[in-house]
């Protein structure tokens, strides 16, 4: 363990430092917290972000990234943090999907695509939970069928889709091929979300608020170009996303700008004594979540890939957040339910099952992380039209 | 900055567990309670260079090693005595006893007033005080028996020589490696309940395969998995970020504590009946666990102490 910045990382450090200080009147006010109404400061500040060299730092500089590791990515995260100051505006877009686009795209979708998404030009969405198919995502029923003359044709719904309506591009997950068990037959496609028989409906979520949206694809039809990865294999290419997305819950605390001391801000001063256990549990819980993120980072910079565990860190941060607007709305009072905290409360209850629910992460850990006996499950090895 | 263990520190880690290894200290912490002679692994620590750590993480590692086998070593009074001390060197009431605590010919524990229950006082040659005073002359009396792997003694002397230490500084480490110590035991507790879930069959099935038992072992690890984060944390701020260590090394023992207690709860209720026997291991993490957190302050004084940072930073 090192525990302190090399000579060169320090340098890195304090050049990002220095940066933020010189632009930070450009930043957005505000913090985009887990969804952004008003996206359009936050657009700008993410190109400003991308052009001075900030986001994307891990692409290959072909693609216009920095073609550093995660522990330059790391240096940023804290540094954005330290400033309080928002990241990129499309998390899922620059960490999640154009990674998976980068380790499986053609040159042609990594030229036409990664740019763009990476200036926050277009912003990208994915489309893998369907209304059937959660937990379960291998079981996805949303088809797409290889046309007379090449190209294909997709009809299905996808739902819980963040960011749809702001999106240019969906990475989608369909079944091509129901005759064989169900992780087998499935592909990926890069979907234009202009493209004719796409609708999006936004989805208002008990925040009030339409977040995440469904999105209903009818007769689409798209070129072969679309298709990432092999066809038929896009369960590798899923997982390829699903584990880029273990990065995203790893540092999830420092891109949406939440400080381990946000739910002892407010009751500063007025902190009656017998909630002081139930606060000291919330800032305690949310310091791990920070550390254990800087933890797996470091494995990731020693060139491990990031297990299931990062999921933990997402578990633990949702149950802390619920449980610091509660302690911060009984000091308060009952009008507290009428502002940010009510509203914090009902999108944690929204984060629970994003990015997998806590039974799903849970048993996932469980069986890979402490080797504990598979769970039964009564679909393997059977062709998806025989279940 | 890395926060993940380096080719050093697996080292240690590995002579450790080899050298601890040689004793059956769980077995010894059983009849201990039977009035047998307790292990005590002093010598150990001694041979194995343990006594004399270049930072606290080594410290925390080592002690995490110990708590997992329950093994009485005197190292949490020691080392945390040690890092007291070792800031003030030339201090002539430090310089007399440094030496010696450092190669091993001498034994320390760390008192904080009212000097009760104090972590491995019985047998110790040196007390330090609120982490400010060195005691050559005390008695310690053995204090309860209720884990005797733990050895604790109340504590009273004459007089003691002052040499100007951080009451605060002290009372950190203390915090932090007696979380340590319980993130070690918590980390024990889980693996024999992870190898026998594994094992243990019914309704055809391992129960481990279970969800029931599944995600309680994995609640488990989390909680485990967190407080070892915040052990890294307080291990890095003491050297690194002195205006956090307090907040660090407080956190460290609260999350520790809560893991420890979750993780021995939960060993016994996988274990079944089993868990509940005299001669299984699992009540003896399950003391540990009741007894950890009543020391030092408890947990409540250590969840107090990280409002208390958090409102003051």
């Amino acid at each position: 363990m090192d525990l302190s910045d090399s000579a060169p990382l320090a340098a890195y450090r304090a050049k990002i430092r220095q940066w933020l200080a010189e632009n930070r009147d450009h930043a957005p006010i505000g913090k985009p917290g887990l969804h952004v109404t008003d996206i359009e400061p936050f657009r700008a500040w993410q190109k400003l972000l991308a052009q001075a060299g900030l986001v994307g730092v891990t692409w290959p500089a072909e693609y216009g990234g920095q073609g550093l590791g995660m522990i330059e990515q790391a240096v940023i995260n804290s540094e954005l943090h330290r400033a309080g100051l928002p990241g990129a505006l499309d998390i899922i877009g620059v960490g999640n999907l154009a990674p998976t686009v980068i380790a499986h795209g053609t040159s042609w979708q990594k030229d036409r695509h990664l740019r763009p998404l990476l200036q926050g030009d277009e912003i990208w969405c994915q489309l893998f939970s369907e209304p059937a198919a959660g937990s379960d995502v291998a079981g996805i029923r949303t088809r797409a069928i290889r046309g007379e003359g090449g190209g294909w044709r997709l009809n299905g719904q996808k739902v819980w889709t963040t960011n749809a309506q702001h999106a240019a591009f969906g990475l989608l997950l369909a079944r091509t091929d129901p005759s064989v068990p169900k992780h087998r037959g499935l592909t990926v496609f890069i979907v234009p979300m202009t493209a004719a028989g796409v609708e999006v409906r936004p989805l208002r979520q008990l925040t009030g608020i339409a977040a995440f949206n469904e999105v209903f694809l009818d007769d689409v039809m798209l070129g072969d170009e679309a298709v990432l990865g092999s066809v038929d294999d896009g369960w590798t290419v899923a997982m390829t996303c699903l584990m880029y997305e273990r990065f995203n819950l790893l540092t999830m605390l420092d891109q949406i700008g939440w400080q381990p001391s946000m739910f002892a801000e407010p009751l500063r001063h007025k902190l009656p004594p017998h909630l002081e256990q139930r606060l000291a549990s919330v800032i305690v819980d949310m310091l791990a979540v920070r550390y254990s993120g800087h933890r797996a980072l470091s494995k990731v910079a020693n060139g491990e890939v990031p297990g299931p565990e990062a999921g933990l860190g997402k578990i633990t941060l949702v149950d802390a957040a619920i449980r610091g607007a509660q302690v911060v709305t009984e000091a308060l009072g009952p009008s507290a339910l009428d502002g940010e905290w009510g509203y914090l409360l009902a999108e944690m209850q929204g984060l629970r099952s994003g990015g997998g629910t806590d039974e799903i992460l849970l048993t996932t850990i469980g069986e890979r992380v402490l080797g504990l006996p598979a769970e039964p499950r009564l679909d393997k090895e059977r062709a998806f039209n025989e279940l | 900055m890395n926060f993940e263990l380096g080719p050093d520190e697996e080292l240690l880690i590995a002579s450790v567990r080899e050298a601890l290894s040689r004793t059956d200290t769980m077995a010894a912490a059983r009849n201990a309670l039977d009035g047998a002679q307790p292990a005590h692994l002093w010598q150990e620590a001694v041979r194995g260079g343990w006594t004399d750590m270049p930072g606290l993480l080594y410290g925390v590692l080592v002690l995490i090693e110990c708590g997992r086998r329950l093994a009485p070593t005197g190292l949490l009074g020691h080392l945390t005595a040690v890092a007291a001390l070792r800031p003030h060197a030339d201090h002539p009431a430090v310089a007399a006893v440094l030496p010696g605590l450092l190669d091993g010919t001498l034994r320390a524990a760390a008192a904080f007033t009212p000097a009760t229950a104090v972590p491995d006082a019985p047998g110790a040659d040196v007390l330090v005080v609120d982490g400010g005073v060195v005691v050559r002359e005390f008695t310690a009396q053995r204090a309860g028996g209720y884990d005797q792997s733990l050895p604790l003694g109340d504590v009273s002397w004459e007089r003691g020589e002052g040499f100007g230490g951080d009451a605060g500084f002290a009372w950190n480490v203390a915090q932090t490696l007696l979380a340590a110590q319980a993130l070690g035991a918590a980390e024990g507790a889980l693996a024999i309940a992870v190898e026998y879930a594994k094992q243990r069959k019914a309704f055809g099935r391992a129960i481990g395969s279970f969800q029931a038992i599944k995600h309680q072992l994995t609640e488990v690890l989390r909680l485990n998995e967190n407080a070892r984060s915040l052990l890294y944390y307080a291990s890095y701020a003491a050297e690194n970020e002195p205006s956090e260590f307090g907040l660090a090394a407080n956190a460290a023992r609260f999350a520790a504590d809560q893991a420890i207690d979750l993780a021995a709860r939960r060993c016994l209720s996988v274990h079944g009946g089993l868990g509940a026997t005299w001669e299984h291991d699992a009540h003896l993490y399950f003391r540990r666990a009741q007894l950890t957190r009543l020391l030092l302050g408890g947990q409540a004084a250590a969840g107090e102490k990280v409002v208390g940072h958090v409102f003051s930073g």
